[in-house]
């Protein structure tokens, strides 16, 4: 209420005819949906370098006009993580600086160069740590290593050269969520963002009136989404929005306490517009999807009890690292290194382990799942492959600290300084893993 | 009807009018006369530094401009040239800011250990001593500074993010502090969200910060008082997304706009004078503008994003106590000359 009478004080004073960001403080500005129109464009001195009337230079950098971090920062002591800041001071000498879940873009200018242990020249390009969207204003350019998105499979592959923030969210914000759980485009006014544990609950029949929705998750894209600026051949059509839900302070480091989003699954039938996450990913990544290529990927959208290898999740609630494997507790096995997808069709399930104070750590059910994001993290990471963890080597800690030039092994080290690894683990203590750890696949499959 | 007389009556009255026009419009107010001229881009032997929102400090006394850019500070003389520049491969931890200290000392804000230092360099920014700040009150444990100004034998240090300022003697005894929140009557449940830009101190000693979050502008004595200005909007002279500011020798506070693309001018009544810049190719265009810094001549540099580095500008206020642009200059190279 009081953001909502924020915005309706400011816009009233910004007058008719201002054109600009006359909305609320900036936390409120997209309020779950679509937001002020002149935030992002401008009717009268749009950017010269686009044609869709933005303030940026192309789409992703007008979304970082407000989402990059622009003061200066030190991982280890920029205390001002702004909740809305996506990509951070990242770049070939400075370690990035945002802790959100999805991961900060400025990994993907973060590379590193050593030599191995056989002598030889090696290179991880700050490239391969995420999805390359293209934001020239913030200097980031088209992927180098790919044309299309990776294993595109079925379809053709999204062009990287067309890879920006309005691929996967809908910037004007039109999916919303019922009473009902269902998504859609259109029906009951979106009243705030449906991304948090304290959003709103909504309210009625989604087509009756005085019903109300709230925004889908982080502003996702699903069913029928055709961005203006790129249109696939057929479309860039999703098979819904996924279910997640945030806690209102994530975009942290997680030195004491893990931030938890409550990824959702609903194995059981979910409502109209509503999808898994892996399927939400295989929209660009078909092939890499365990429906697709079945027996040939990683299973995704499975019961972590209904594998082949038994039950999974009982091993990821007994695992707690290289050391102790056996000794966990399912009241507090929960890693955000690792998250599950909760076979809870209910958002209220969700938003009760939606915590960022340890205060919800319990692990996996029976039939929770296994999704792309329980090893990758959706925007960048500062792994390889966008992963949550380093597995190029077969050791994450080595004698109970984070590999050190000069001393380790440098395949282990991969050109990293302590502080990168510090800020890829979001802030942990290398005492957090075992001694010498292994892969955190190893949380389901305890091979270590 | 119109008479002869009458004609002359209107005569006179419109007379009367365009003098009391042209007297509004005089030196005297300075609106209308304040004027910008793009000069250069701050630039090395093999061409312009393609920086982007690097940070910017300014040494008045020798009349250089620092630019702290990926732990490196780079110096560049009066005619924005590189001079030197050292950081890199160094032990300074990550410099996230830096100032001119007396006598031609340069002073790094960096970190050991996750401890703020204020390390006190020579002029070949060998480190010489290590400043840790003293007698911070409880309310102040964590304050983590990540801008740094020193100002008449004071070390004045703001934590954006933390929405603190902590003024310090140069051995780093505390002298005084400002909780933001608390000071300007802000909601400490924004915190996530919101942090200060800017942070430039005016010749007066005053603290100039934006803090975008609420589209505002503040003017803040050393004694706390403040003045704050700004209202959202695209229109000339609301704020978009508001960052650095500074102040000219009249008395100008000059706010960069990052969704705008331009510089924000307002007297020093807080009367909006003009903006400039703009988003484009042109030399005098800009691109994400962010941090501003401004010298003893009222030259403005821009720093931007894209890779478009550090624009200078001439302010000029059409009087005889315009120092930038070509007089400028040439008087600022006859005085490097005679030095």
């Amino acid at each position: 209420m009081k953001k909502l009478y924020k915005l309706n004080l400011i816009a009233a004073s910004a007058g008719l005819l201002t054109v600009g960001l006359a909305g609320s403080a900036l936390a409120a500005f997209h309020l779950g949906g679509v937001a002020n129109c002149g935030g992002c464009h401008s009717m009268h001195s749009p950017s010269t370098a686009n044609m869709y009337l933005l303030h940026g230079g192309d789409q992703s950098s007008t979304c970082l006009n407000c989402h990059q971090q622009g003061t200066t920062g030190d991982f280890a002591v920029y205390n001002g993580a702004s909740g809305y800041y996506i990509s951070g001071n990242g770049s070939d000498t400075t370690v990035p600086t945002q802790f959100s879940p999805g991961g900060d873009f400025s990994w993907t200018k973060r590379g590193y160069a050593w030599t191995n242990e056989d002598g030889v020249a090696t290179t991880e390009t700050g490239a391969s740590h995420g999805h390359n969207i293209i934001a020239a204003d913030y200097s980031y350019g088209v992927d180098p290593d790919n044309a299309v998105s990776p294993t595109a499979g079925i379809n053709a592959g999204f062009p990287a050269d067309k890879l920006a923030c309005n691929s996967c969210h809908d910037p004007h914000g039109k999916y919303r969520r019922f009473a009902d759980g269902s998504i859609d485009t259109a029906g009951a006014p979106i009243i705030a963002s449906g991304s948090y544990a304290s959003s709103p609950v909504p309210t009625g029949d989604a087509f009756l009136p005085d019903a109300t929705a709230v925004g889908a998750y982080r502003l996702l894209a699903g069913q029928g989404y055709d961005s203006v600026s790129y249109k696939a051949a057929g479309g860039q059509d999703y098979a819904g929005v996924p279910m997640a839900v945030a806690p209102d302070t994530y975009n942290r480091q997680e030195t004491a306490a893990q931030t938890r989003v409550a990824y959702g699954a609903n194995a059981t039938g979910a409502p109209g517009g509503v999808t898994t996450w892996s399927n939400w990913c295989a929209t660009c990544h078909g092939g890499m999807h365990s429906d697709v290529n079945a027996g040939l990927t990683h299973p995704v959208d499975q019961p972590l009890n209904g594998s082949t290898l038994g039950d999974l999740s009982a091993i990821y609630n007994a695992y707690i690292n290289t050391s102790n494997t056996i000794g966990g507790d399912s009241t507090t096995s929960y890693l955000s290194l690792t998250p599950f997808a909760q076979n809870a069709g209910a958002f209220a399930d969700l938003a009760a382990n939606a915590q960022f104070d340890d205060s919800a750590l319990a692990g996996p059910i029976g039939d929770d799942q296994v999704m792309c994001l329980s090893c990758h993290r959706a925007h960048a990471s500062g792994f390889k492959n966008m992963l949550r963890w380093n597995n190029e080597s077969a050791l994450i800690t080595v004698a109970n600290g984070y590999p050190v030039a000069g001393t380790d092994n440098p395949d282990f080290v991969r050109g990293r300084t302590a502080d990168d690894w510090t800020a890829a683990y979001y802030g942990r203590d290398a005492a957090v893993f075992g001694d010498y750890q292994r892969s955190l696949c190893n949380k389901c499959h305890a091979k270590d | 009807m119109e008479t002869a007389r009458g004609k002359k009556t209107y005569g006179a009255v419109l007379l009367a009018g365009m003098a009391a026009l042209l007297w509004l419009g005089s030196p005297a107010l300075g609106k209308g006369l304040f004027q910008e001229r793009y000069l250069y881009n701050l630039s090395g032997l093999s061409g312009v530094l393609p920086t982007s929102w690097a940070t910017l400090a300014m040494d008045e006394e020798r009349d250089e401009t620092f630019v702290i850019y990926h732990n490196e500070v780079v110096i560049f003389n009066s005619q924005g040239m590189e001079v030197f520049r050292f950081g890199d491969g160094r032990d300074y931890g990550g410099v996230l800011c830096a100032d001119a200290g007396k006598g031609g000392d340069l002073l790094l804000l960096s970190y050991r250990e996750g401890r703020p230092v204020v390390l006190r360099c020579d002029y070949r920014g060998e480190p010489r001593e290590e400043i840790f700040l003293r007698g911070l009150p409880e309310e102040l444990a964590d304050f983590a500074p990540n801008r740094l100004i020193y100002h008449n034998e004071q070390l004045y240090l703001g934590s954006q993010g933390g929405m603190q300022i902590v003024i310090c003697k140069p051995d780093g005894s505390y002298v005084k502090g400002f909780d933001l929140y608390e000071h300007l009557g802000l909601d400490r449940d924004e915190r996530d969200e919101m942090e200060f830009n800017g942070f430039r101190l005016d010749r007066d000693g005053n603290i100039l910060f934006t803090i975008p979050f609420i589209f505002k502008a503040y003017i803040m004595a050393p004694d706390g008082k403040f003045r704050a200005f700004g209202s959202p909007g695209g229109a000339p002279g609301r704020f978009n997304v508001v960052a650095g500011m500074v102040a000219d020798s009249h008395g100008n506070y000059l706010i960069a706009d990052k969704l705008k693309c331009a510089v924000l001018v307002f007297d020093r009544n807080l009367k909006f004078v003009k903006e400039f810049g703009y988003r484009g190719p042109g030399p005098e265009n800009m691109t994400i503008p962010n941090d501003l810094a401004i010298d003893n001549q009222d030259r403005i540099y821009v720093s931007q994003g894209a890779g478009r580095g550090v624009s200078v500008f001439a302010l000029t206020h059409g009087d005889s106590s315009a120092k930038g642009g070509a007089a400028g200059l040439s008087q600022q190279k006859g005085g490097k000359d005679s030095g």
